[in-house]
């Protein structure tokens, strides 16, 4: 992939979580969202497809696959807006009925593109696990002095700017947040230097510092294609 | 070129059209077997307005995930223009017809494979927390060899997520659960639990055990039969959003309604239709107690009964057939070119 379709694909990836911001979606739909829009990626050509349609077929096909009750008005509505800032709010007329009529249309070709797959299995749930072991491993007061929780569960969230998270195991981007989460905050894990089993082979015995280390470099290089993308 | 799509499907005979579907028998050419297409309907243009269906969307993700002797095997999902086509195995009939055909005697092995059938695929699916939430014997479809699978995903989820609420308004009302009359907004394995309850009920009895006339009735009917709860049997009822007090029934004992019935089965329907959903049992349990070890064992599958006419489906279906045909005639009429391909 060329910088310049890394640096497209990074925004519209942050379109599609504005959007879903705006439309209260919790987490994991717009995770899946964005990881139907890396999917699509892969297989098809940025030059052939408008990466805004795509990005916001990719969030309603989600809401329906993570049973997200999200009205197909409001998601375009929405993503209008946050597309058009210095436009008006769409009316209902000519627009709204062609748009909506591009999404359906859309999402029937997104579903024939991912061969009708459409069960994702995010890190989300996998690093609430492991926070709730971590919690109960360090002193209670480090825990709420330190917002390892907070902060790892943002570094997952950005982890989706980038196709990264099709490379991985789920098990092994929730460790990989987690461990960038402790470094960030300089916290060690209770007697981890002399454990023969290391905390995160706890979690995954199929991880190695070596994976962990591979997957950080990658999410870091995403946050330096979010210096080159204008706000 | 491998054959895909519209064209691996040989279409045989026209089954039935449901509300956002239509079935088809059809000969898949690769592997010579017998299957049923169903076409998701996408037709018109207000239909189409909101993409692709969620009933239809919710089968082909749960079914891709799933494999059980008995539960319905999602064999492929294809598009063609605007439709999508999920292919399915192909099953003769349905416990509804079984239970419905006056020639057949159903005898306790019979119904003990049934009701271990059900249960068999019950739990595999709630092992992988899913809940099928439409329990009924039309859903529970029959082969030519006498396996029963369950069928119709279109309101089944996942659970087990706390936070999420959960809608009351599924399963067909007569197999309904007090806790979703009650208008339940978080609830578990018990729903379809409570279905299978019924079931065995109808199989033993032949007629639809608790067929309420609507939401209150159905409650009615419930308590009529297996008493009104206090406080004491299910504390938390009176929490419920939708909660009615409801005169007091008395209970009757399961021995005096089911006279036929064998005890360890009665023990089976006990715990199956228990009011209070934290006392009713899960699959699992079910499937441990004495009924299914006990004799007579089950009737192996090629031995069960099978229903020699249609009657009554054949009527509907013809029915549905006509009304399909004028419906084809009349956008025919209309100029539009709509034919029966998939």
């Amino acid at each position: 992939m060329s910088e310049s379709e890394t640096r497209v694909h990074f925004r519209v990836i942050r379109y599609i979580r504005e959007a879903g911001l705006k439309l209260h979606l919790e987490n994991v739909p717009v995770a899946t969202a964005s990881t139907i829009y890396h999917k699509f990626f892969r297989e098809y050509q940025l030059k052939d497809y408008d990466p805004f349609l795509i990005g916001v077929t990719c969030l309603s096909l989600a809401c329906k696959v993570e049973e997200q009750n999200v009205r197909l008005r409001d998601i375009i509505n929405v993503c209008y807006r946050t597309l058009h800032k210095n436009k008006a709010p769409l009316e209902i007329g000519d627009t709204f009925w062609q748009l909506r009529e591009s999404v359906t249309q859309c999402e029937l070709y997104l579903l024939r593109a991912l061969k009708f797959k459409v069960m994702f299995d995010h890190p989300h749930k996998y690093l609430c696990h492991y926070l709730k072991a971590v919690s109960d491993w360090l002193e209670p007061r480090q825990w709420e002095e330190v917002p390892v929780g907070r902060t790892s569960w943002a570094l997952l969230c950005d982890c989706y700017h980038s196709d990264l998270v099709l490379d991985h195991q789920p098990q092994h981007l929730a460790v990989s947040v987690l461990y960038l989460a402790l470094q960030c905050h300089g916290l060690e894990l209770p007697v981890h230097k002399h454990a023969a089993v290391k905390w995160y082979q706890v979690f995954s015995n199929s991880i190695s510092l070596e994976i962990i280390q591979t997957i950080i470099t990658k999410i870091m290089a995403a946050y330096d294609v979010e210096n080159q993308v204008p706000r | 070129m491998t054959v895909e799509g519209t064209a691996r499907y040989e279409k045989i005979d026209f089954l039935g059209e449901g509300q956002f579907a239509t079935v088809y028998k059809a000969k898949d050419v690769v592997t010579d077997n017998i299957v049923a297409v169903k076409k998701i309907k996408l037709g018109s243009r207000s239909e189409a307005a909101d993409g692709i269906n969620r009933t239809a969307l919710r089968e082909i993700k749960l079914l891709q995930e799933l494999r059980h002797e008995n539960i319905i095997g999602l064999l492929d999902v294809f598009g063609q223009k605007s439709n999508v086509s999920i292919v399915f195995d192909f099953m003769e009939t349905d416990l509804e017809v079984v239970i419905r055909d006056t020639n057949i005697i159903m005898t306790a092995p019979h119904i003990k494979s049934y009701i271990l059938q059900t249960l068999l695929g019950l739990e595999y699916l709630h092992v992988n927390w899913v809940l099928h939430r439409d329990m009924k014997p039309n859903n529970l479809l029959i082969n030519e060899k006498g396996v029963l699978k369950i069928g119709d995903f279109g309101l089944a989820r996942f659970y087990g997520s706390p936070s999420r609420p959960y809608s009351h308004q599924v399963v067909t009302r007569w197999y309904r659960c007090p806790e979703l009359l009650f208008g339940a907004r978080s609830y578990g394995d018990g729903v379809d639990i409570w279905a299978v309850g019924c079931i065995a009920a109808e199989l033993l009895i032949r007629a639809p055990f608790l067929p309420g006339d609507t939401d209150l009735d159905q409650l009615n009917r419930i308590f009529q039969v297996l008493g009104t709860p206090t406080e004491a049997d299910w504390p938390d009822m009176k929490c419920l959003p939708d909660y009615v007090t409801f005169k007091e029934f008395p209970r009757h004992p399961m021995k005096e309604i089911f006279t036929a019935a064998s005890d360890d089965l009665l023990d089976v329907l006990d715990m199956t239709l228990a009011i209070n959903p934290a006392r009713r049992c899960s699959a699992s349990q079910a499937l441990q107690m004495s009924y299914f070890s006990s004799k007579p064992a089950p009737t192996p599958g090629s031995q069960l009964p099978f229903p020699k006419s249609n009657k009554i489906v054949d009527k509907e279906k013809e029915a549905k057939r006509l009304s399909l045909k004028r419906k084809q005639n009349g956008s025919d009429a209309g100029g539009m070119k709509k034919r029966l391909v998939f």
